[in-house]
């Protein structure tokens, strides 16, 4: 499914965003959130750490969301639009290993800020109550799959939508998303509208479910996470992403450029 | 396909915006030529004509509406061809925050060459387009003419038979111009087959074998450089010749034009005066007359006509129809 090609692209492209710096941009952004954190904990006043994960939580997932959209709405259009996908396509490599190259690109950025921020994170709840609290490790991962998932969407409406287009689509995703059962709740109840029932259906079927991988409550509390629930949760994003890209694909190989 | 053919294309029509009917452009409308092994083979047209269109078919960039295609016995779409084909684009982006040996390193990896090859090659393309001294610097340094020479370079990189050049002389000065008609010439020389688009025709007219004009969309001809040359004009120039030659002293042109048969011609030049006959026994008429005259006749030669003006006459045919 990866080919030597798609991995080529991958590290040329990721080699590509610390060149740019857009990835140190992103990890100086780690070291600052490291300092607010510690000084949560210096000023804690008895702050317990699930203060710390809440906040901390919140800042990863903000700050990562900003680094995929900021990355990946130009990734695939710039390169379209200066014809650079000319010269790529000349050479024997596929779209799909093209466009799955650059996706791993853009994921492994995020991912590595991701864990950064995650490590710091241990550390300092580690040093504040002497704890390891393993469900940090779960909410980083579920995070890092949200953000991939996002990005899938975004590289795929970047084929055939302009980017401002597919900001706003993009960012509904995600709002809409992370609300999926405060939508089918609300919508459930309005029997009487067809037209609701339909959305209601839509938003189930084709809305990525981002609340799955929000278990922050989890790695505050101390909860204890069902395997069931981390397995299939992962099995759903990775489908999810998955037939996204595919879809993506078939949508460049039929593209003309 | 025959054998020699590299190139085969066959009544090929690429329609854009299909889906959009109020959009649909006819880019190309049956378009047929074929380009044999070990030629340099020119394409040739104004703006919006179809080059580039029928460029990123033969690469596989884009589908074909109908027609065939054939890229060294196989489909432009297949990744086996690509393997065999170096192509310069006409936009010269490159990602610029790379030195030329990194990106090199990078194109090599998708031809699945190995280490030591590629930094053999590597070398020895970046000595061949002049950029030896230039493998730390970052390409946003390069120069416009410098990352022509390194679209060469990446095109060569991994010796294809079969070169496509995207507009290969634009913006170069006129020694790369020469080095890349040296290369040109080289690769040919070794065999390899070269397709190139240019609007820089006394640069097609030094080194193609073979040319094709197009307009909107169509071939409007196609043939050896020769040919196109002797026999491109609406006169018949198979048969127009020019006569150089230098009176002798005490002689002035005025004596010559008040001959009654030389009078009806052109003469160019000063010292050494020129005029062109049309047809064999018009030429020998007038090489007698003139030695008739005492003039000392230096070359008799058939007339040809420059590409530049075969191509303006030929589009400027098209556009009258």
């Amino acid at each position: 499914m990866i080919s030597k090609n798609c991995i080529n692209v991958f590290r040329f492209y990721f080699y590509e965003y610390f060149e740019r710096k857009i990835g140190y941009i992103f990890l100086f952004t780690s070291a600052v959130f490291l300092i607010l954190i510690m000084s949560l904990k210096v000023f804690d006043m008895n702050m317990p750490n699930k203060v710390i994960i809440d906040f901390s939580f919140s800042g990863i997932a903000i700050i990562n969301l900003v680094l995929a959209f900021s990355i990946s709405l130009t990734s695939v259009p710039s390169d379209i639009k200066n014809r650079y996908i000319y010269t790529m396509l000349s050479k024997p490599i596929s779209r799909y290993d093209y466009l799955i190259g650059k996706f791993l690109s853009i994921c492994g950025v995020v991912g590595i800020n991701i864990f950064l921020m995650i490590i710091e994170l241990l550390l300092v709840t580690y040093s504040k109550e002497g704890i390891f609290e393993p469900n940090i490790i779960w909410a980083g991962f579920f995070v890092f799959l949200a953000d991939a998932i996002i990005i899938a969407h975004i590289i795929f409406f970047s084929l055939f939508l302009p980017v401002t287009v597919n900001a706003c689509l993009s960012i509904t995703m995600v709002v809409v998303g992370n609300m999926t059962p405060v939508y089918m709740n609300y919508l459930s109840k309005e029997e009487t509208y067809r037209i609701s029932y339909i959305l209601g259906i839509i938003i189930k079927v084709f809305f990525p479910h981002l609340y799955y991988f929000d278990i922050k409550p989890a790695a505050m509390n101390s909860f204890y996470l069902p395997p069931f629930y981390t397995v299939s949760t992962t099995i759903y994003g990775l489908l999810y992403i998955i037939f996204i890209l595919y879809l993506a694909c078939w949508i460049l190989e039929n593209k003309d450029m | 396909m025959d054998n020699g053919e590299v190139i085969s294309v066959k009544n090929v029509v690429k329609v854009y915006n299909r889906l959009n009917k109020k959009n649909l452009v006819v880019a190309l409308k049956g378009v047929s030529f074929s380009i044999e092994k070990g030629k340099i083979f020119g394409f040739l047209g104004p703006n919006g004509s179809g080059k580039t269109t029928v460029i990123k078919i033969i690469l596989g960039i884009i589908p074909q509406t109908s027609g065939e295609v054939k890229v060294l016995n196989t489909s432009p779409m297949s990744r086996e061809s690509k393997k065999y084909i170096g192509y310069l684009p006409e936009s010269l982006y490159y990602p610029d925050f790379i030195n030329p040996v990194k990106l090199l390193e990078f194109y090599a990896g998708l031809y699945g060459m190995n280490k030591k090859k590629t930094m053999e090659r590597i070398d020895y393309v970046l000595s061949l387009v002049g950029l030896e001294d230039k493998k730390k610097t970052k390409l946003r340094e390069f120069s416009k003419g410098m990352l022509q020479r390194f679209g060469i370079a990446q095109a060569i990189l991994h010796d294809p038979q079969l070169y496509i050049f995207d507009e290969p002389a634009s913006g170069l000065d006129p020694g790369g111009q020469r080095l890349v008609r040296d290369i040109m010439i080289r690769l040919r020389d070794e065999g390899k087959t070269i397709f190139f688009s240019s609007h820089q025709l006394s640069e097609a007219e030094m080194v193609c074998n073979n040319v094709a004009i197009v307009n909107k969309g169509e071939i409007i001809t196609c043939a050896p450089l020769e040919d196109l040359l002797i026999s491109g004009s609406k006169i018949d120039l198979s048969q127009s010749y020019s006569i150089i030659f230098e009176l002798t002293e005490g002689k002035t042109l005025d004596n010559l034009t008040s001959n009654e048969k030389l009078g009806m011609l052109n003469f160019e030049g000063t010292s050494h005066l020129k005029v062109i006959t049309s047809g064999k026994e018009e030429t020998n008429k007038v090489i007698k007359i003139l030695h008739e005259e005492g003039c000392n006749i230096l070359t008799v030669n058939l007339e040809k006509k420059t590409l530049e003006e075969v191509f303006l006459e030929k589009i400027g045919e098209i556009n009258d129809k």
